[in-house]
């Protein structure tokens, strides 16, 4: 599992933790860092690209004695790319994103907008969880799509492939 | 209680709102459930299942059924529109083509279980698949015609115009068959119905004349009572100067 992150200390910089809710012995050190102007990469288990968050005010945090791959970040007024293999799928922007490279999902909420060039197409929703495991959009509430096809009202939930190739009702939705 | 399931009625109805997708006004579509995969520019395959309604805007042609799978493809005379190229409808479908002519508008509605629609360069193909009707209005000709089997196959004009005939330009049904043509009173010919049943029935409008094979037990019920009976085989022909015109022609 690789864990890349570039930005900005912030002045009040970083600080390390004890874990919630564990006992003083057990207790996980967690590092956090506030970031600003920074872009952090999360990748898979074969170090494979997932997606990549571009922000301009961030935190991630950090289990220090753990492995790298236990790294959660949440930022602010979010750009960034969805790869699929080494391409990158479809481009995102919203004003707030959280990543979590264990679990390999990127959260992004308030003003989602999703963009890909191969169809050109554009999902906008409020908000949106990208499984990087199942390589799997999920759009919810006041979910739109404009490219070949639109939908003429917002739907409650979409789910897509990265590159809005494939998109269907969940219920719908051929898992490859 | 009443008020509690009228709720429970409307929550029900709300949830299970069908939705509506356009290809930029070219085709549209609505169900509850779907799934669109854009495989490549030239080729969009769409499932849509519970209440599908599918209209399409170029070939003047709507399907209504319980499932819908079809392939979409660019409209070489539309930028950015697609046409159907293949469905395959099923259950309760319902397959309304509308043309007009200079004769006027013409409506062909064909109905069963399941129906397989082709579009082809000349001409579409629908094949239905158990109990078919079909009915044929001619607005032009203020004549209808419904006919019902066991199965069928009718061939469509393709687009919205036709420049003569009729937009049902072939159709083949199995038997047991049964077709009632009603002509309504014009300035050529007064109002008449013809009834007729046989195993088989081969339909061809060419131009203005319709011309209905009939095989294997044929019965002719004409206007003013006529009766014709007994027959292996008949054709029917219909021309809008001279009326209808039937030939006992046996056994082939």
């Amino acid at each position: 599992m690789s864990f890349g992150c570039s930005g900005k200390k912030a002045p009040n910089g970083g600080s390390a933790h004890k874990g919630k809710g564990k006992t003083e012995k057990d207790a996980t050190p967690i590092r956090i860092i506030n970031l600003r102007d920074g872009s952090v990469t999360y990748a898979g288990t074969k170090g494979e690209q997932l997606f990549l968050v571009r922000f301009q005010q961030g935190q991630t945090s950090i289990a220090t004695d753990g492995p790298m791959g236990d790294t959660t970040g949440t930022f602010h007024d979010v750009s960034g790319d969805i790869y699929q293999g080494a391409k990158t799928a479809s481009t995102f922007i919203a004003k707030e994103g959280q990543g979590d490279q264990k679990k390999q999902i990127l959260t992004l909420s308030n003003q989602v907008r999703v963009t890909s060039k191969d169809p050109p197409a554009v999902l906008t929703c409020d908000r949106m969880i990208y499984d990087g495991k199942r390589k799997l959009i999920k759009a919810i509430g006041n979910v739109r799509v404009m490219g070949t096809w639109s939908n003429e009202d917002a739907i409650k939930e979409v789910w897509a492939t990265p590159n809005l190739k494939k998109f269907a009702t969940p219920d719908s939705f051929d898992q490859p | 209680m009443k008020r509690f399931s009228l709720i429970a009625l409307i929550l029900g109805s709300a949830l299970s709102m069908a939705e509506l997708w356009t290809n930029h006004k070219g085709l549209t579509f609505s169900a509850h459930s779907w799934q669109i995969v854009q495989d490549s520019p030239k080729l969009t395959t769409i499932k849509s299942k519970g209440g599908v309604s599918f209209a399409s805007v170029s070939d003047g042609m709507t399907i209504t059924a319980d499932q819908l799978d079809f392939d979409a493809i660019p409209n070489p005379n539309k930028p950015k529109t697609y046409l159907l190229s293949h469905a395959v409808a099923t259950k309760d479908v319902k397959i309304v083509k509308t043309v007009t002519s200079p004769q006027g508008r013409q409506t062909t509605e064909v109905t069963g279980p399941k129906a397989d629609y082709l579009t082809g360069s000349r001409e579409t193909v629908v094949k239905i698949l158990g109990p078919t009707t079909i009915r044929n209005l001619d607005q032009g000709q203020q004549q209808s015609m419904i006919a019902t089997g066991s199965s069928g196959i009718a061939y469509l004009e393709p687009g919205v115009q036709v420049s003569s005939g009729n937009g049902l330009r072939r159709a083949t049904l199995e038997g047991p068959v049964r077709v009632v043509f009603h002509q309504a009173a014009t300035k050529k010919e007064s109002a008449s119905d013809i009834t007729a049943t046989s195993s088989q029935m081969q339909l061809e409008n060419v131009g203005q004349e319709r011309r209905i094979t009939l095989i294997g037990s044929v019965h002719v019920m004409g206007p003013n009572g006529s009766e014709t009976t007994g027959v292996s085989r008949a054709l029917m022909v219909h021309d809008p100067d001279k009326g209808w015109h039937l030939d006992l022609l046996g056994d082939k």
